[in-house]
């Protein structure tokens, strides 16, 4: 038993690898600038969604205001980068210090709230941070934004193109990726997973509900913030049309069309939902209306998600492989 | 000194007392019943001792320690571990990973070692998975660890529910209604199954409707009615005390 779970692991990893290689090949078959910044949004899109998948998938806390710690993010990279000279790296930091921070104040009271309720707290708190960056202009730059947003660099070498910021975001990604992984197959992820199947009876177990709550919430809102700080990087500006509740809304589309409970249905809802809306652009006011109707579809035809989906055909196909050896001795022996 | 020790427990739902100045006593390697007719007030009184529900006036004392109104998850670490009646499983976990949980009291881990996949936190997850192992073979679960939990069948999911908390190494186990949907062959294993839990030196406190389990099991009983408590005893006293009798008979004559 002991060496069946090794196993496990390694095979983990192993995926781990795979991935890592892949997305490290892409940018060489698909070398120009379009390409690689819809890659660079793709990656953030799934560190994002790696996140919510573990406040929403793992913890079944719902938030519909990620924008928000997106936004964050962004805001407070291109502050501290733009208006007190910092260096893009200490913007990172940053964001992930104002995120965690901000986080941890909204977690205390809306995880007191269950279900819808958190849900519509979540709302309300993106769209006040919402009006918020548009209003404070003295520091967000108001409807105009921030512009001037440097790419960070080390000792002088600059992720300024988005072949070289790619790299960075690559990287960012894997560790992410790692460390949810990581977390999920911890004491942690299944205090995590208690929660969201028995409340009462995770903290019969011991768990501290409260405090796991508070914690992945805190936990998804950074690297929903290291997404913006690294979006505020590849774009060089931002501004409050980016967070959006639409943003929020796509962002935990994509985290159901994957598969909730399972860091890879984040890598493949993310993945597959970004490359959608790109081809998707041009039905500009529609987007939407097309992202309901596939969170629809998905909730109906796949609530196990994308991931839960293949992974059920994939053992029926091992069942049938399996079958198909022993029926064929059956007929040997039988003639 | 008892184990726990119950003094005049309170717990009121508006105008509904629903437990009405109970005191009882556990001493340590008992087996003790808590019995009473439908809606007598034994499995509030299991949330009222296990933080689940903060009692309104009374106190509890484990060990000697007074734990009244202590939060749930600090009295699991205390040492008080429970089942539920209308099962609790996690339906989005394996079987062995559901006694993993349990697990968790006897772990340390923070979220950040667990991020960065120390050492330590590997050591402990096998120590983990061992002993769940070991816990689901003594309720005869074994064969189904790898299985999805939510396909257990309801006297399954008891016998889960029994490992999980056996998981938190707990000095006293409360069990509530643990042979419900189980057939008598299940129930006769189960008997064996709890005085295998006592004779690891776990004290149990079972609330149970299956008559001849808690008779047979059981070296003392006490029985609610309508939130009070009106007897306590060997069980050969308590099948002849006149308001059990009454209680019971009295509520059959009633569904009649």
């Amino acid at each position: 038993m002991t060496s069946g779970r090794r196993g496990r692991l390694n095979k983990q990893w192993l995926w781990v690898g795979l991935y890592a290689l892949t997305m490290a090949i892409i940018p060489n078959v698909l070398a120009n600038n379009y390409y690689m910044k819809m890659l660079i949004v793709l990656a953030i899109n799934t560190i994002i969604v790696i996140g919510l998948n573990l406040l929403m998938g793992y913890a079944g806390q719902v938030s519909l205001g990620h924008a928000a710690f997106y936004g964050i993010g962004a805001y407070s990279s291109a502050i501290m980068t733009t208006k007190y000279g910092m260096s893009a790296w200490l913007g990172i930091v940053a964001a992930i210090l104002v995120g965690g921070l901000v986080a941890y104040l909204i977690a205390i009271p809306a995880l007191r709230l269950k279900g819808h309720y958190l849900a519509m707290a979540t709302l309300g708190f993106a769209e006040i941070v919402h009006i918020l960056f548009i209003e404070l202009r003295e520091i967000t730059g108001g409807t105009d934004g921030l512009y001037g947003v440097p790419a960070p660099s080390i000792a002088g070498f600059a992720f300024d193109t988005p072949q070289r910021l790619y790299v960075l975001v690559w990287m960012v990604l894997v560790i992410c990726l790692v460390m949810a992984l990581n977390i999920a197959k911890s004491r942690v992820g299944r205090a995590l997973r208690a929660v969201h199947g028995s409340e009462i009876a995770a903290a019969s177990m011991g768990v501290d509900t409260a405090k796991y709550k508070i914690q992945v919430f805190v936990l998804s809102g950074i690297l929903a913030c290291v997404g913006g700080s690294l979006y505020a990087s590849m774009a060089g500006y931002v501004s409050s049309e980016s967070f959006t509740l639409t943003v929020s809304i796509t962002l935990v589309t994509m985290a159901v069309c994957g598969g909730m409970g399972n860091v890879w249905g984040a890598v493949i809802g993310a993945s597959t939902l970004t490359i959608m809306q790109e081809y998707l652009k041009s039905y500009n006011d529609y987007n939407l209306v097309i992202f309901g109707a596939i969170l629809i579809l998905a909730m109906v035809f796949m609530p196990q998600g994308i991931y839960g989906a293949f992974s059920d055909l994939a053992k029926k196909l091992k069942h049938r492989l399996q079958a198909i050896p022993e029926t064929a001795g059956e007929q040997h022996a039988a003639s | 000194m008892p184990l726990l020790e119950v003094e005049n427990l309170r717990k009121q739902f508006g105008g509904l007392m629903a437990v009405d100045d109970v005191s009882f006593r556990v001493h340590r390697d008992q087996i003790k019943a808590l019995i009473g007719p439908n809606g007598a007030g034994k499995t509030t009184l299991f949330n009222a001792l296990t933080g689940v529900d903060k009692p309104t006036s009374g106190k509890v004392l484990f060990d000697g320690a007074d734990i009244t109104g202590k939060r749930a998850h600090e009295v699991a670490e205390i040492g008080i571990a429970r089942t539920f009646q209308n099962t609790q499983i996690f339906a989005n976990m394996n079987v062995l990973e559901n006694v993993m949980v349990g697990r968790h009291c006897q772990t340390k881990s923070g979220i950040f070692s667990c991020m960065l996949g120390l050492p330590s936190v590997r050591r402990e997850d096998l120590e983990s998975e061992e002993r769940a192992y070991s816990l689901l073979t003594l309720v005869g679960l074994e064969k189904k660890a790898k299985s999805s939990s939510d396909d257990l069948p309801v006297g399954e999911r008891h016998l889960l529910e029994i490992a999980r908390a056996l998981a938190t190494e707990p000095k006293l186990i409360l069990l509530d209604e643990p042979a419900a949907g189980l057939n008598n062959e299940e129930t006769s294993r189960l008997s064996d199954t709890i005085y295998r839990i006592r004779g690891n030196g776990v004290t149990v406190l079972l609330v149970e409707h299956d008559m001849g389990l808690v008779m047979e099991i059981s070296d003392e009983v006490v029985v609610l009615n309508f939130g009070k408590k009106i007897a306590e005893g060997p069980p050969l006293l308590i099948q002849q005390d006149e308001q059990v009798i009454q209680a019971y008979l009295g509520q059959e004559i009633e569904h009649a």
